[in-house]
């Protein structure tokens, strides 16, 4: 191409090609594109190339002579910036360095079209990044509203039902607090965390299908009617069978498995080991810690010790070891929560 | 007359260039207007009788699409890290570049300001959490740049803070 019309080329490619001839002078390789003079002040054919009056070039020139010092044939590209002309209005820019047959060069574009092009790209990738965040957002208020309407229902129902039993909302709420925390521990996800928290709650339901006689009775219940008792799991099973929601299928799980013991000597249906649902498992071995830990109509709540040395004992018959391994590692958290929720006297029907 | 380099920093869409609009030339614009790379606009303040420059070096937010060259931050006297209230995730982005920033430079003057305050009503950032950045020797301010309130007293705290230093 010829020199001329190379310089056309430039000219109208709003590009200024500038050869480094002394430390801090620069001689323009092609004619001066209009920006400029106007957005160098100082600058002129005759007095050269004032790059002073732009910060950020006064700037990058520091990492231009590091780079002419390397002699590397690679280029060095700036960021993108923006100058403002004396009539306020923006114009973008990117330079590049580069030393060409030992000729140090630094090539300044005016990206009129190319920066809008890409500022517009941008801005509308960051503003549907901010809309999904927003979206996400309220799918999350949206989701935890539900959430917690879901709970109120539950615990509310649970309420009613525990009217006529001997178990506590406050056993109910530690009870979920317990599993969740052994869930937490096992490494499940926040959201399979909360659903055995919801779930562990509803793990007796099946108790309102128990008649008062047998369910509140003081003293030890006899075979017979320890096999009605036992239908508790069945009932509760029942209730909640057939549900298409997870955290109602993880109850049912529960409700029915929650008294199946690891060597399979427990109820309803003997199962043994990881035939029985995790939660299940989990499930049982709070269910007991809190029931031997508190009052019930027919003893008093063991000392802590004692309690624990009937778990012990149960290790690897009624629980899964590894369960209850763990049970007892977070014991000093268990103790906080058995704490924070304490049993409170509340009124009861009179004993029939 | 002196001149002070400052950098504004924080996450994209946080309010940067807002700030600096309102700063420079008191003016706000609704309108969501990303910035691309550096901007740098001056602003003469006097500080103690002194007349000070302020170069305010505008920095493109930190997001997927582009991480802050930290050589651009060279010469800087002092920064402003930009969160908005509104967007929890910005105050994380902000300590993080002051991490960076002070393993890299040391210690300088700076400010985080917690912008958008007129939308405070619906800010995710809550007060003990800004309580626990300022437990943390961070400087808080609360601004907004659409009001204009905090603005002025920011630059002006930073730029009294940069003369003591110097």
């Amino acid at each position: 191409m010829r020199h001329d019309s190379l310089n056309r080329l430039l000219s109208q490619l709003d590009t200024l090609v500038l050869e480094r001839v002394g430390d801090d002078e620069f001689r323009p390789l092609d004619p001066a594109p209009p920006f400029l003079e106007q957005v160098f002040p100082g600058t002129s054919p005759d007095t050269g190339w004032n790059y002073r009056s732009s910060p950020f070039l006064e700037h990058f020139m520091v990492d231009a002579r590091a780079h002419w010092a390397e002699n590397t044939d690679q280029p060095l590209w700036s960021e993108y910036w923006t100058e403002t002309d004396p009539q306020g209005e923006e114009h973008s820019f990117q330079a590049v360095v580069m030393s060409v047959d030992g000729v140090d060069c630094l090539v300044i574009f005016q990206q009129a079209n190319m920066g809008a092009e890409r500022r517009e790209l941008l801005r509308h990738a960051r503003s549907n990044l901010l809309l999904q965040r927003y979206l996400e957002n309220e799918v999350d208020k949206r989701t935890q509203s539900l959430r917690e309407r879901e709970e109120e229902i539950v615990y509310r129902l649970l309420d009613a039902a525990d009217y006529r039993d001997e178990e506590t909302g406050t056993h109910i709420r530690r009870m979920s607090l317990y599993a969740a925390l052994l869930a937490e521990n096992l490494g499940w996800s926040s959201m399979m965390v909360d659903k055995i928290r919801l779930a562990s709650s509803m793990h007796d339901i099946g108790k309102i299908g128990i008649p008062d006689g047998i369910l509140l009775k003081a003293g030890r219940l006899s075979a017979s009617e320890f096999a009605v008792m036992e239908k508790h799991t069945l009932i509760g099973g029942e209730i909640l069978a057939g549900s298409k929601t997870d955290v109602l299928r993880m109850a049912h799980d529960i409700a029915v498995a929650h008294h199946e013991n690891w060597d399979g000597s427990g109820y309803p249906h003997g199962l043994s080991g990881e035939r029985i649902p995790t939660a299940a498992r989990v499930v049982a071995v709070c269910d007991v810690f809190d029931a031997l830990a508190h009052d019930r109509v027919y003893r008093v709540a063991l000392p802590l010790d004692q309690v624990l040395d009937i778990m012990d004992k149960l290790r690897g018959t009624k629980f899964e070891p590894r369960l209850f391994d763990l049970f007892m590692r977070l014991l000093p958290r268990i103790l906080e929560i058995k704490e924070q929720y304490k049993d409170s006297e509340r009124h009861r029907p009179p004993l029939i | 007359m002196i001149q002070k380099k400052i950098c504004m920093l924080g996450a994209f869409a946080v309010g940067k260039t807002s700030l600096v609009r309102r700063f420079v030339k008191s003016i706000f614009d609704d309108r969501y207007l990303t910035s691309l790379g550096v901007k740098i606009d001056k602003k003469v303040v006097e500080v103690d009788g002194q007349e000070v420059m302020l170069l305010l070096w505008d920095l493109e937010g930190e997001d997927d699409f582009h991480t802050l060259s930290t050589s651009y931050l060279r010469g800087t006297s002092g920064y402003f890290l930009v969160v908005d209230g509104t967007r929890k995730e910005t105050l994380g982005v902000a300590l993080d570049i002051h991490k960076r920033i002070r393993e890299q430079m040391g210690d300088l003057p700076f400010y985080l300001l917690a912008n958008k305050s007129d939308l405070e009503s619906v800010w995710e950032i809550g007060k003990d959490e800004l309580d626990s950045v300022r437990a943390q020797g961070i400087p808080v301010r609360l601004t907004s740049a659409k009001l204009g309130s905090g603005v002025e007293e920011s630059f002006a705290e930073l730029a009294a803070s940069l003369i003591a230093d110097s």
